[in-house]
């Protein structure tokens, strides 16, 4: 998978992790810096800039401050099983919720506002897929939930009814229809 | 992963991961599912997650690898910019706008006419343009849709997820809302348009156009039509079957914008 700087392999996410513990945290600066900052541009779309003050700077400094507290105590807690920015996104948008929560609910904003710029990108146009093309790839799709999710889609499903078929709630399958959108994308960044 | 498990407590951040890669088993993949339907703040970090990642697979489908370049563009918006002309997406898809997309500016100004505040189109896309809202030849990011509206003194709420009954309620309590929409599912009247529209809609859906909707009509208790407003695409109000609106509204995840009062 394509990504910042092409660090993303499990052997460098553990040379980044064991850099850091061995007193060495430059690569996580680094990492931080250049493959995570969506996350925190991210952040940044709960309007966290405008009402409470903090930019992705800030941010990323908080986050390194919470891997850091206790020797490390909460990255030593990642177990490779993920890429090391899916884990840390996940470390960043819990601890940034729980430390804003008050201030975004008294705002209303306790979810983020419309991702325009994931919205706005088009991939038809791009790959010009036909529709067997498009079967072809969704087969290809390690994730079952993934494949059933885009085939429900190609025949025209909508989300209510791939709610009712998978058995999930509507708000599940908001969730699930984007991740398979996700991995689709990149499945077929990986083809091209 | 342990058996049985239910997750009454949350998952760990581990798991979490796993689950935006597509990488647990299934069975542990429904346990996550599960939690999420009862826990907001997992549910929003994973939400968030993905929508992130996706935005950083789009950088890099479109950049090939992203360099110095891009990480120089993160920065700037970090920086709290909001226009580098080329990373930043506007609404510049819509083909009803032809080449000035100037749809949110033309529909603040209907609503500021609302409010008795009448200013020429110009002189507010200059505006616009002056404070970096509005791009020549790009049109205007949602996010700062309503901008003009506040800075002339009209406060705005900004609402997604939001329903067709909260619209007719907004509209009943004399709000002007302003709704995002994929203009193409909005008007398209031919077959071919509307098949490639649905294609579209299978990768990914695309807002590109807001209009104004000034209120709803009803058969007995169901919404049937929704009234609009669209300066860019004709004059006067024009009724749209409930079903079309949803499927273009939808591509928003159904964004409102209410003008409320003049503050």
């Amino acid at each position: 998978m394509k990504s910042g700087n092409n660090i993303t392999d499990i052997s460098t996410d553990r040379r980044i992790v064991q850099n850091a513990l061995d007193g060495n945290a430059e690569l996580l600066v680094h990492y931080l810096n250049n493959n995570c900052r969506y996350i925190f541009n991210r952040i940044g779309k709960y309007d966290l800039k405008n009402d409470i003050d903090v930019n992705s700077a800030d941010l990323i400094h908080d986050i390194y401050i919470l891997l850091n507290k206790n020797d490390w105590r909460i990255l030593r807690t990642f177990n490779f099983k993920s890429q090391l920015k899916t884990w840390l996104g996940t470390v960043a948008y819990r601890h940034f919720l729980n430390k804003y929560r008050n201030e975004l609910k008294e705002k209303g904003r306790f979810m983020p506002l419309v991702n325009e710029t994931i919205l706005q990108k088009s991939m038809l146009n791009e790959y010009n897929l036909a529709h067997s093309e498009l079967e072809d790839l969704i087969n290809k799709l390690p994730n079952s939930k993934d494949r059933k999710i885009l085939t429900y889609l190609l025949k025209g499903f909508e989300r209510e009814e791939i709610a009712e078929m998978m058995g999930v709630s509507i708000k599940n399958a908001y969730v699930l229809i984007h991740r398979a959108r996700k991995n689709f994308k990149k499945l077929v960044d990986g083809e091209k | 992963m342990e058996k049985n498990k239910t997750y009454t407590i949350c998952p760990d951040d581990n798991v979490l991961a796993q689950f935006i890669e597509g990488t647990l088993s299934e069975k542990d993949e429904d346990l996550v599912l599960l939690h999420l339907d009862h826990c907001p703040t997992c549910y929003n970090i994973v939400r968030a997650a993905l929508e992130s990642e996706l935005e950083e697979v789009v950088t890099g489908s479109e950049q090939g690898t992203p360099g110095d370049e891009s990480i120089e563009i993160l920065n700037y918006h970090a920086a709290g910019n909001n226009d580098n002309g080329q990373q930043h997406h506007h609404t510049n898809k819509c083909k009803y706008c032809k080449k000035d997309y100037t749809c949110a500016v033309k529909v603040q100004q209907l609503v500021l006419a609302e409010f008795d505040i009448k200013i020429p189109e110009k002189e507010l896309l200059e505006e616009a343009r002056q404070e970096g809202w509005y791009v020549e030849g790009k049109g205007m990011l949602l996010e700062h849709v309503g901008k003009t509206l506040n800075k002339h003194g009209i406060e705005t709420n900004r609402i997604i997820d939001t329903t067709l009954q909260e619209l007719e309620l907004a509209c009943k309590a004399g709000s002007k809302v302003i709704v995002a929409v994929d203009s193409g599912e909005l008007w398209s009247d031919s077959p071919e348009e509307q098949k490639r529209e649905e294609q579209e809609d299978l990768i990914e859906e695309i807002p590109d156009h807001v209009v104004l909707v000034v209120g709803v009509e009803k058969e007995g208790e169901t919404i049937v039509g929704i009234s609009i407003q669209d300066p860019v695409v004709f004059e006067g109000i024009k009724t749209v079957a409930s079903d079309v609106f949803m499927d273009a509204w939808q591509d928003s995840d159904f964004f409102m914008l209410k003008a409320l009062r003049k503050s």
